[in-house]
């Protein structure tokens, strides 16, 4: 009796840690094809960002810092008489790669506010929430929805630096280094601000708590992939890349640690 | 319901703070000696006895308000409101103390280095504590069911606490990052005597910071109090009188 009891008490325990990543598979493969079918979040961060980035590279243009140094040489004589013998001109110099990173972080950062709660958002308004907690358990939940989020905002940044480098063509110094900053920020932004999503989601007026919530804890994000993307683009000294990645499982552990308080009622 | 010990308690506080403060004022006005060195005008160095204290301890209570935070989520006591109420007020203490010190620093700045402003890392960071402490606020105006917002808002003092060794000494230790503020180290370089006043002065914060929090504590049971009172003479009142104790709405949330 003691024996079976116990032998089928160790393959409950397998049956349960097995399940577990069956739990996360489940809860991201839901997400995605959810995600897939009604394009709420994707859609909501990607039109976001891309009009922003449009709307920024119209105005930057009248500053000087638009075109490069490059190509008003490549201009002939003919284009720079029709211009009036005056040509917006600026320099591939730090300012205007400071100006670019910042640009493009900031724009993501937005896009983020509004666009990652919504996995936690969707299951407050859709009223599948209970049902998910009944279904898996809350480690299990962030987990996946957090890999979700990850997934997502990387996608995004990789997306939109397509008309970042195209709008703007910035000087790159260091293409490897520019990804890096790229993924380990967004992979970053997306781990805390997942927990803050499903803060949000339990509040009511949620259309400006995310970005209200979300300035302090992700301005250390904000801060290293500036800096990080600006040394990238125009030759600096500075590594924030181990800032990133250390911030990134510092949040990403809090917050696991902490989901189950948020989540469960 | 009123504690006879408790109200002796919490008066004692003001007559050691009262005059231990008084003490400290006047030594730091009478007795240190203007600081010449590095500061444009020498007299405002004086600044250091009240604003730095107030920098740290607006940090320092944030820190205490995630303990009691990590409490309530964690400990024996779960989501016992009292532990809510001591997250709240240790937060609306260290907003008060984050307020003074950017507005002491803003009135140095401008003697100093000519602008009341000039977005220096540490000024950032004393902005952005405040901001987080603004945010915390806001979410607790934005939970309606008291248990619901006591966790959230204590998770987002935990988060927020997490965030702080980043915000307040990875960024402003960056070196591609001018610094105006002048090094934190002063404090070991200073004399004797402006070492023991600042000492002074910094403890004599913590006395009266912690006060104000017992005087928060106790008004909440007051008010507590106040209600029980009046729902026990509500059912001695019988079903055709209503007595309820008014709360100042203001002070819900």
């Amino acid at each position: 009796m003691a024996i079976s009891s116990s032998i089928s008490a160790e393959r409950d325990a397998a049956r349960a840690a097995d399940d577990w990543w069956g739990e996360v598979r489940a809860v991201l493969a839901k997400d995605i094809r959810s995600e897939l079918r009604t394009k709420s979040a994707l859609g909501t961060i990607l039109i976001f960002s891309l009009t922003v980035m449009v709307l920024v590279s119209i105005t930057v243009v009248t500053t000087g810092l638009g075109f490069t140094q490059g190509i008003a040489e490549s201009l002939t004589e003919r284009e720079r008489e029709r211009a009036g013998g005056t040509v917006l001109v600026g320099q591939d110099t730090r300012a205007r790669a400071t100006l670019l990173a910042t640009l493009y972080w900031i724009i993501l950062y937005f896009s983020a506010m509004a666009g990652l709660p919504r996995v936690f958002v969707k299951e407050e308004e859709m009223r599948t929430g209970p049902a998910l907690r009944l279904a898996a358990r809350p480690s299990a939940v962030y987990t996946g929805k957090l890999a979700f989020n990850l997934g997502l905002l990387l996608a995004v940044s990789l997306v939109l630096l397509l008309p970042f480098l195209l709008f703007f063509t910035p000087h790159v110094e260091s293409w490897p280094l520019l990804l890096a900053y790229v993924v380990t920020g967004s992979l970053a932004m997306a781990g805390a601000a997942t927990l803050l999503g499903a803060i949000v989601a339990r509040a009511s007026n949620q259309g400006y708590l995310m970005a209200v919530l979300g300035f302090g804890p992700l301005l250390p994000v904000l801060v290293f992939a500036i800096n990080g993307t600006t040394a990238a683009l125009y030759p600096t000294s500075g590594n924030y890349l181990v800032a990133l990645v250390s911030y990134l499982v510092v949040m990403i552990t809090v917050s696991g640690l902490l989901f189950e308080r948020v989540w469960s009622d | 319901m009123q504690h006879p010990a408790k109200t002796a308690g919490l008066s004692a506080w003001k007559w050691v703070l009262g005059p231990w403060m008084a003490i400290v004022t006047g030594l730091a006005y009478f007795w240190a000696q203007p600081l010449e060195n590095g500061f444009q005008e020498p007299e405002a160095a004086r600044i250091i006895f009240w604003h730095v204290p107030m920098a740290m301890l607006g940090l320092a209570w944030f820190w205490a308000g995630a303990v009691y935070a990590l409490k309530l989520l964690f400990g024996k006591r779960r989501d016992d409101p009292k532990l809510d109420a001591k997250v709240r007020y240790t937060s609306e203490i260290g907003l008060l103390c984050t307020i003074l010190a950017t507005i002491t620093g803003s009135v140095f700045a401008r003697v100093q280095w000519g602008m009341f402003w000039n977005w220096d890392p540490k000024q950032v960071s004393i902005v952005v504590l405040i901001l987080v402490y603004l945010a915390y606020f806001a979410l607790r105006l934005s939970v309606e069911d008291p248990q619901k917002r006591a966790r959230l808002s204590a998770v987002y003092a935990i988060l927020g606490a997490v965030a702080t060794p980043f915000l307040m000494y990875v960024i402003p230790q960056l070196p591609q990052i001018k610094v105006l503020h002048p090094d934190t180290v002063i404090v070991g370089g200073l004399d004797a005597k402006w070492r023991t006043i600042y000492w002074m002065s910094t403890l004599g914060f913590v006395g009266t910071t912690m006060w104000l929090f017992q005087l928060r504590l106790r008004l909440q049971d007051l008010e507590e109090g106040l209600e029980s009172m009046a729902a026990r003479a509500g059912a001695l009142a019988g079903p055709q009188i209503r007595v309820e104790a008014v709360r100042n709405p203001a002070r819900e949330g």
